[in-house]
């Protein structure tokens, strides 16, 4: 090495040691909002971790519910099908000449009920019904629908009286291909009404006239087999409010921070079934307002105004109660969920699914003298948000007013599954919405 | 008031206990800033840079041994998180420098006679390219080799990148001194 470079090398470590030196001992003055943004950004983490717990949480509940309602209706219907297993309900055969109360001629899937002309004060009524033994009304809804008879006098199956209790006859296997046959209940050994459980007393089915309103929906649609007697379809009308605010994550959310909540207003129009065992699905349309007459304290940073905003469509505010960054969106819910009955009343009722939510429009209005800084969101700027998909989570309370009507309370949490965010505004930092609000409705099941 | 100790502050920051993460704050904040100056633009890209490092110091203090020190581990986060800033957005360009580093002389220059403030201005000027390289070698001490694996340049790169910024700095020194003398003339 040179003498040269010999010194270049001394007078670069030395160059190199006093910079050093220079900058070690500097301590230059912070900005005051800087310790604010990064407590922003904490909050904002620590918000995300009990966020994700409480989803945890969240699911672990809707799971265990979910599975006891399961495991409570397997074991039902189990108990249901020992019960009608063990009836001690005995079929014989007629002998010749003797004249039964009443004859039930019992095909696999046909019930014939006559009276006896003898005992009758009544015209004889004869009919055939189509009865498959899956659909025997269960003995809660005991009330017996025949078509034939509705117009004239609707029969009512009345309980019997066996060994297990009441027995309703709607519960027996429709079996036997043996015709005229007699049910005859077994005595209740030792019991007082053992006398009352034998030969003719026992009818199992009393046909009682009765003048009732006919349903014309039940008369022209479920009578005629469009509709499953088993589900039962409903319409419904309902209000959301509540808050949303959008998640901003993506390489320049620091400008955006975590916006703040907005008001979220939604009227829709529900359709769906109600399955015998709780279930039901869910779709419809809703309307959904988000706006910000709730805007209050919205970003207020000193370094804003020094901002590339550029375009990006967004309200950037500092003051309070501002009406921009309104936005409309169709949103279509799919759903399915589980309702369980506490009584014949009340239930509570679990809903989960995903929304498509579609951007009808956006605005913004021009800007108050109290707002700082504001892009010119509106007619000059492309359109910012796009249609995105969610996960709805739901839990409520129900009301049964009535046979048909019935009031539903429920909260609901929605959370953005893809970007809201156009990719026409590159600057546009990455949203996700996210929704928690109330709801009332009101639905008429049909039935 | 007694100083927090090193330990009870990381303590405070791994139990989330915002107390202790504004003191830890407060504590090293001023001092990083004048490193990120020196990898920055401007102090608005410095505090950006602080803002992110606090974060990343916070989320991972669980890590921190204490065999090391406090003060060494922040400024590693908060120079890792400077090449990260830059690299990420891949704003650094290096442009071509035909520089023979044995051909070019240092000069000597008295850094006493400049404030640092003066200084860190004159780095921000630099290149970018040519900034993060003097920075990492000039004030935290990197190797040629560490450097170009630390941005993913070459070693030559490197240190043709820091013979300019080098010779850039001293011109840029030398002409705001000529410029403060002209003034009180």
């Amino acid at each position: 090495m040179s003498n040269e470079n010999l010194n270049d090398f001394y007078n670069q470590n030395r160059f190199n040691q006093k910079l050093r030196e220079r900058i070690d001992g500097y301590e230059p003055e912070l900005s005051d909002s800087l310790w604010d943004r990064i407590e922003h950004d904490l909050v904002r983490k620590e918000s995300k971790g009990k966020r994700a717990v409480w989803m945890v949480y969240l699911l672990a509940g809707l799971l265990l519910v979910s599975g006891a309602g399961i495991y409570y209706l397997a074991n039902e219907n189990h108990k249901l099908a020992e019960k009608v297993k063990d009836k001690s309900t005995t079929v014989e055969t007629l002998k010749g000449g003797e004249i039964p109360s009443r004859v039930y001629e019992m095909p696999e899937t046909t019930v014939k009920v006559e009276r006896n002309p003898s005992q009758a004060t009544q015209s004889a009524v004869e009919t055939r019904h189509t009865v498959p033994a899956a659909t025997n009304p269960t003995p809660s809804e005991a009330i017996y629908q025949n078509p034939t008879f509705a117009e004239e006098a609707p029969i009512e199956l009345n309980p019997f009286r066996t060994a297990e209790g009441l027995v309703y006859p709607a519960d027996l296997p429709v079996q036997s291909t043996e015709a005229p046959v007699r049910l005859v209940g077994s005595p209740v050994p030792g019991s007082p009404d053992a006398i009352a459980i034998s030969g003719k007393d026992l009818a199992p089915i009393a046909l009682t006239p009765k003048t009732r309103f006919v349903n014309p929906i039940q008369e022209n649609i479920i009578n005629k087999g469009a509709i499953d007697p088993r589900i039962t379809p409903y319409i419904g009308i309902s209000s959301d409010l509540g808050s949303t605010r959008q998640l901003v994550s993506g390489p320049l959310a620091w400008q955006f921070g975590q916006e703040h909540p907005l008001i979220y207003k939604s009227n829709g129009l529900n359709v769906g079934v109600l399955f015998r065992n709780g279930l039901s699905l869910e779709s419809g349309l809703r309307i959904t307002i988000t706006g910000s007459e709730l805007w209050y304290d919205f970003m207020v940073r000193d370094n804003r105004d020094t901002l590339p905003i550029g375009a990006i469509a967004d309200s950037i505010v500092s003051g309070a109660r501002h009406d921009v960054n309104r936005q409309n969106w169709t949103d279509v819910p799919i759903l399915v969920g589980y309702r369980y009955r506490l009584n014949s009343h009340w239930s509570l009722n679990a809903q989960t699914g995903v929304t498509y939510s579609m951007i009808n429009g956006f605005s913004g209005v021009e800007p108050t003298q109290s707002f700082s800084k504001m892009d010119k969101a509106g007619s000059s700027v492309p359109q910012p948000f796009k249609n995105y998909w969610s996960l709805n989570l739901g839990v409520g309370l129900g009301y049964q007013l009535g046979h048909h009507w019935m009031v539903d309370l429920q909260g609901n949490y929605r959370r953005g599954l893809t970007k809201m965010n156009a990719s026409n505004l590159p600057n546009h930092p990455n949203r996700l919405m996210e929704v928690v609000n109330a709801r009332i409705g009101i639905k008429y099941l049909i039935r | 008031m007694t100083q927090i100790s090193d330990i009870e502050l990381v303590q405070g920051c791994v139990d989330q206990n915002r107390f202790y993460q504004k003191k830890l704050y407060e504590r090293f904040a001023r001092k990083m800033l004048a490193v990120a100056l020196s990898y920055s633009r401007d102090s608005y890209e410095a505090e950006n840079i602080i803002q992110e490092s606090f974060i990343k110091i916070f989320d991972h203090i669980k890590r921190y041994q204490p065999t090391g020190s406090l003060d060494g581990w922040v400024r590693r986060i908060v120079v890792n998180t400077a090449t990260d800033y830059y690299r990420k957005k891949k704003r650094i360009k290096f442009s071509e420098v035909n520089i023979d580093d044995e051909a070019y002389h240092i000069g000597t220059l008295d850094f006493d006679s400049f404030a640092v403030k003066d200084i860190l201005e004159a780095v921000q000027e630099l290149p970018e390219g040519s900034r993060m390289v003097f920075t990492l070698y000039a004030i935290e001490g990197y190797t040629h080799k560490e450097i170009g694996e630390t941005l993913e340049i070459s070693v030559g790169t490197s240190k043709s990148q820091f013979s300019r910024a080098r010779m850039l700095l001293q011109e840029k020194l030398k002409k705001n001194e000529q410029r403060e003398s002209k003034r009180f003339l």
